[in-house]
């Protein structure tokens, strides 16, 4: 066995047993299944947040973007760097107060809380599911194409592999697993893409010696306008990439479930500290790395294997075995995560929310279980047959579930006249605005972002549609009363706990499900 | 600096500068978001 596949198996039996060790400490009850009890601090806060959210693009999609477009690729890079304090700057605080006091345990049903309406529920579950198979299958590729790496199996091969250990993984616990093995993940993968930076400078002599030989490749590179300078005045479409990774985050509901599971409101000031720290450290390395490969592997097949192998060239095979292992780990910690969050939305908020008659918890187990698999085998079959870019999968995904939620969350705490009309009418008009926009190819033909797009179509139809209708379907007082107290800075009265509330504790989930 | 040209590190390190010291002022302005956070266990207010 090779020294890489020594510290992959490794890697994953410590990841494994942090799983066991979370599976046995997590609560009996839906809301410990789902958002560890509300129990979880700062750093795993920020940490989780941050590498579940970008682990598998960062290592291939922003690799091949800065090997592709050079220094145009850092727009992305320069959004991404503020999307964590961004989101929980704005959500953060307010989202974990509304959701405690609505009683709501899933991003998909604090929507329908916020919205009420079973309507706001089904509309947003299906979009979320639609777009995190994009994302799921993002995760996939890049498992399947980095176990190639390491093993030298088929890409096929390692597909089936990476792809059978997720799921795999994935029944093993709820959400404390998940969230406590991205954390440790997190500190791995800012470890190894600084481990592969330091050794990619060294080789090429230092950065500014890099950016020299870089220059000696093709001077547009080291500008921030591309390849020939083709995105030179081209604002639509830059702003739309400052955007994407920025404000997109605010629309991601796997992302959004962080805030809800926060200890403490508060969590989120020292949360956003980290996330900053965490970025800064770990988002343009992956870019810059990608550049450095034009000079240090240069002519590559697949541009997204420029991270590899670079890493495969520049390291020595321990340190190799390391780094490898832990871009692993890290793609499959967010694969699990979309995963489990996509076996919540199938079971929890449209088999457990629509189904007539009682739930029991071995129904909602296997839905969840049944919904993950499906995707599993559905996203291998897509990967082989015909395997898209891990790039244009994870902008495409993105782009829709911005252009889907982000008003939505938004408003839900910071303007109570938005009612439920309003949000679905925001949900549909962004998700088809944004996909139109994607398969029409709008950032050739007209110079706009599809995200850009989708998300000003969706304020638009939030604002119109809520102020139209704000006598025919007027916001709930209790959703009125609960909204105007996350803006306020106090403690929560008792009298606005959720379940205590007799207006709210409709609203609650049954608990004894589980 | 580094190699770059001028309009690459103005924009690289103004943007990233604007992220750390929108972090920042982030931070030390929700000092008071403390008074909000109630013990689980006690019901009281944690500082």
């Amino acid at each position: 066995m090779s020294i890489e596949l020594v510290f992959l198996v490794l890697y994953f039996a410590a990841m494994l047993g942090i799983g066991v060790w979370a599976a046995r400490r997590k609560s009996a009850t839906t809301e410990g299944f789902l958002l560890a009890d509300r129990s979880l601090g700062p750093a795993v806060t920020a940490l989780r947040l941050q590498s579940s959210s970008m682990s598998g693009y960062m290592f291939l999609g922003a690799g091949s973007l800065g090997y592709s477009q050079g220094y145009f690729g850092m727009w992305y890079a320069l959004g991404d760097v503020g999307g964590g304090v961004l989101n929980l700057s704005i959500l953060g605080r307010r989202m974990r107060k509304l959701s405690a006091m609505l009683g709501s345990i899933t991003s998909i049903g604090y929507l329908e809380h916020r919205y009420p309406s079973p309507w706001t529920r089904a509309i947003a579950a299906a979009v979320a599911l639609f777009c995190m198979f994009f994302y799921v299958l993002a995760q996939f590729l890049a498992g399947g194409q980095g176990l190639a790496m390491v093993t030298g199996l088929s890409v096929d091969v390692s597909m089936i592999i990476a792809v059978s250990v997720i799921i795999g993984y994935t029944f093993l616990g709820g959400y404390l697993a998940v969230a406590y093995t991205d954390f440790v993940q997190a500190i791995v993968m800012v470890i190894g893409m600084l481990w592969i930076l330091v050794a990619t400078l060294q080789y090429v002599g230092g950065l500014t010696a890099g950016h020299e030989q870089l220059a000696a490749v093709d001077a547009d590179l080291l500008t921030m306008w591309g390849v020939d300078q083709q995105y030179l005045g081209e604002w639509g479409v830059i702003i739309g990439a400052v955007l994407i990774f920025s404000i997109g985050y605010m629309g991601w509901p796997h992302v959004n479930v962080s805030h809800m599971a926060m200890r403490q409101p508060s969590v989120a000031r020292r949360a956003g500290l980290y996330a900053t720290g965490f970025n800064l450290a770990f988002i343009p390395a992956a870019y810059l790395i990608g550049m450095m490969a034009l000079v240090i592997v240069p002519n590559l097949d697949n541009p997204e294997l420029a991270i590899f192998e670079v890493a495969a060239t520049v390291l020595p095979s321990f340190a190799l075995g390391i780094v490898m292992a832990a871009i692993m780990a890290a793609i499959m910690s967010t694969a699990d995560a979309l995963l489990l969050q996509a076996g919540t939305i199938a079971s929890h908020d449209l088999w457990g929310r629509f189904r007539k008659g009682a739930v029991d918890e071995r129904s909602s187990v296997n839905v969840s279980r049944i919904t993950v698999l499906v995707l599993g085998v559905i996203g291998v079959v897509l990967a082989i047959t015909e395997p898209p870019g891990v790039f244009s999968i994870v902008v495409f995904a993105t782009s829709v579930l911005g252009a889907a939620f982000v008003p939505v969350y938004v408003c839900a705490v910071w303007w109570k006249k938005a009612n439920t009309p309003g949000a679905l009418a925001s949900i549909v008009v962004g998700t088809v605005a944004a996909v139109t926009a994607q398969l029409t190819g709008s950032s050739d033909s007209i110079g706009f972002d599809p995200m850009g797009i989708g998300i000003t179509c969706s304020v638009i139809a939030i604002v119109v549609v809520s102020l139209l209708t704000q006598r025919s379907s007027p916001v709930p007082e209790h959703v009125l009363v609960a909204v105007e107290e996350a803006a306020r800075v106090r403690p929560v009265p008792a009298r606005l706990a959720a379940g205590e509330d007799p207006t709210l504790a409709s609203q609650l989930p049954d608990l004894d499900r589980r | 600096m580094f190699g770059l040209p001028a309009t690459t590190t103005a924009i690289m390190v103004g943007v990233l500068g604007f992220w750390v010291v929108y972090t920042l002022v982030f931070y030390f302005t929700t000092g008071g978001w403390s008074v909000e956070d109630v013990d689980k266990d006690t019901g009281e207010v944690t500082r």
